[in-house]
Formats: structure tokens, sequence, C-alpha cells
């Protein structure tokens, strides 16, 4: 029983380490070399102050790389850099900018774009164990 | 060493007349300008890049489509799946260095029973994030005739 522990544990850690060495060693593709962005959506309490265009000013920070504004239903959503920016500090630079107030909208909790062969953990997980 | 000397006769006057004769009167060869791919015409994959990122704030603004999305920008791995992606569609179509590695448009919408209005306001998304980097007319058309054809594998499935 302890042989057959000990081997367990020696093959789960080669596995884990070969599985490591591919997600350090693995060509990357153009794509997988930019830099990977997250998206947060908010319902935007409040109106700018006159003159200001709050996708204008949104766009212009730095770990910002798209921002839209729908103006009927209050939404504005942003593409930004996360390793530089949590989700939280956003919220909170985009409202000291602009200040208006911030309310997340909700995520759904399943569904949604199944587009990849490889499962997203699995994307995710080779993407955690890469050392920048 | 006279036949010898009368063969290098011929053999020059050979070479000299074949060189006067070229095909272009002008004494011009037309050489064939290469035309740049839509890819570079683009901006290459940071131009790329920063449409797609506009069109997934589109996308997730767009309340007529944007619940079909909301569970995948949630996730930063199957958001980051499926910006890749799309990238890697625009890069590999318009003849960039790039490789589509995802499921084929039909396996990836089957089920969904994407309508048309749905696929009208993702092309609006686009066509809009297109227009706010001022991609000219040409480019823009040039690529919605490449994705335009992916309509058939994605509504009604």
């Amino acid at each position: 029983m302890k042989k057959l522990l000990r081997y367990s544990l020696i093959a789960l850690g080669l596995a884990f380490a070969g599985f490591f060495a591919y997600a350090n060693l693995r060509p990357l593709s153009v794509t997988e070399r930019l830099e990977p962005v997250a998206l947060a959506t908010w319902h935007v309490n409040g109106t700018p102050a006159a003159g200001n265009d709050l996708s204008a000013v949104v766009k212009v920070m730095p770990e910002v790389t798209a921002c839209a504004v729908n103006k009927n239903t209050g939404l504005l959503s942003v593409t930004y850099k996360y390793r530089h920016m949590p989700a939280d500090e956003l919220e909170s630079a985009i409202e000291h900018r602009t200040g208006l107030a911030l309310e997340t909208v909700e995520a759904a909790p399943s569904g949604g774009c199944p587009v990849h062969r490889i499962a997203g953990w699995y994307h995710g997980a080779l993407q955690s164990l890469r050392i920048h | 060493m006279k036949t010898f000397t009368k063969m290098l006769a011929v053999l020059a006057l050979t070479a000299v007349l074949g060189t006067g004769c070229s095909k272009d009167d002008n004494g011009d060869t037309p050489t064939p300008v290469p035309t740049a791919t839509l890819y570079s015409r683009l901006g290459g994959i940071n131009a790329i890049s920063a449409v797609t990122d506009q069109f997934l704030a589109n996308v997730a603004n767009d309340n007529r489509i944007n619940t079909r999305f909301a569970a995948t920008v949630a996730n930063p791995s199957r958001l980051q799946l499926l910006r890749n992606n799309l990238i890697d569609q625009i890069c590999a179509g318009s003849g960039g260095p790039c490789q589509y590695k995802g499921k084929t448009m039909l396996a990836a919408h089957q089920g969904m029973n994407i309508t048309d209005a749905e696929f009208t306001a993702l092309v609006e998304d686009l066509v809009a994030s297109l227009n706010q980097f001022s991609v000219p007319d040409k480019e823009k058309n040039e690529l919605l005739a490449i994705l335009g054809p992916m309509k058939s594998d994605i509504v009604g499935k």
C-alpha cells in the first residue's frame, strides 16, 4: 500500500513537472503573446458633468484597451489589462476621474460562447503555470 | 586554333544578339508590384487586437446579444480564449501569421439557435469598432466579405 502511494505520488509529481515544463516551454503564437485583458461592465449612476465625455475620459487610462458606453441603458463596458490593475481598483479609478458611481453588473452563472476546443480551465491552468 | 576562334566568335555574336533582343522594346523588365495583405493594411496584430477589444466592449454593452456572452466574459480564461480566437480568425483570414485553433463556426453554434437579428447586431458592433479606428471602407468591406460567409454556419443552427 505504501509503495503504491509512493509511486502514485511520484507519477503525479512527474506529470505536474511535465505540465509545468510544457506551459513554459511551448512556443506562443502571435496572439498568445499579446497582453491578456479582462472585461468589466457597470451600470453608471448619474450623468457626467457637462462637456465631459465618459468614454473619452476612460479610454485614455493606460490600463484600458477599449471602452463602450451605452447611453440608453447606462452601461459602461471596459476591456483592461488586469495584470496591471484589478477590477475593483479600476472601478475606483474611474469613479475618481469621472465623479460617477459605478454598480457592477452581475455575471451570468453559466452558458456563454463555447468556441474553444480546450476547456477554459485547461487554458487557465497553462496561463497560471507560466512564469512571466 | 582557327576553328576554336571561329566558335568563340559565333558564341560572342550569339550572346550579343541575345542580349539585344529583349522582350521589352524599352529595355525595362516589368516587375510585379507586391500587394500588401489585408492583415498589413489593417495595421497588423496590435491594430486587430485593439479592434477586437473594442468589439468585445461593444457586444458587452449591446442588450440585443450581451446575454449570449455574459458567462464567457465574466470568466477571464474563457474571455481570453474568445478574444484570442476572434483575433486569430481576423488575422488568419486577412493573410496574417496566425492560425485559428477554435471550433468551426458550425460546431461552436450548434444548438444555440442564433437568430438573424442577433447576427446582424453582432455585425453592427463589429462595424462600429472598425469605424472607431477609422478603418478605410475598402479594408472594412474586405474583412466583412471574409467573415460574412460564416453567417450560414451560425444562424438558425
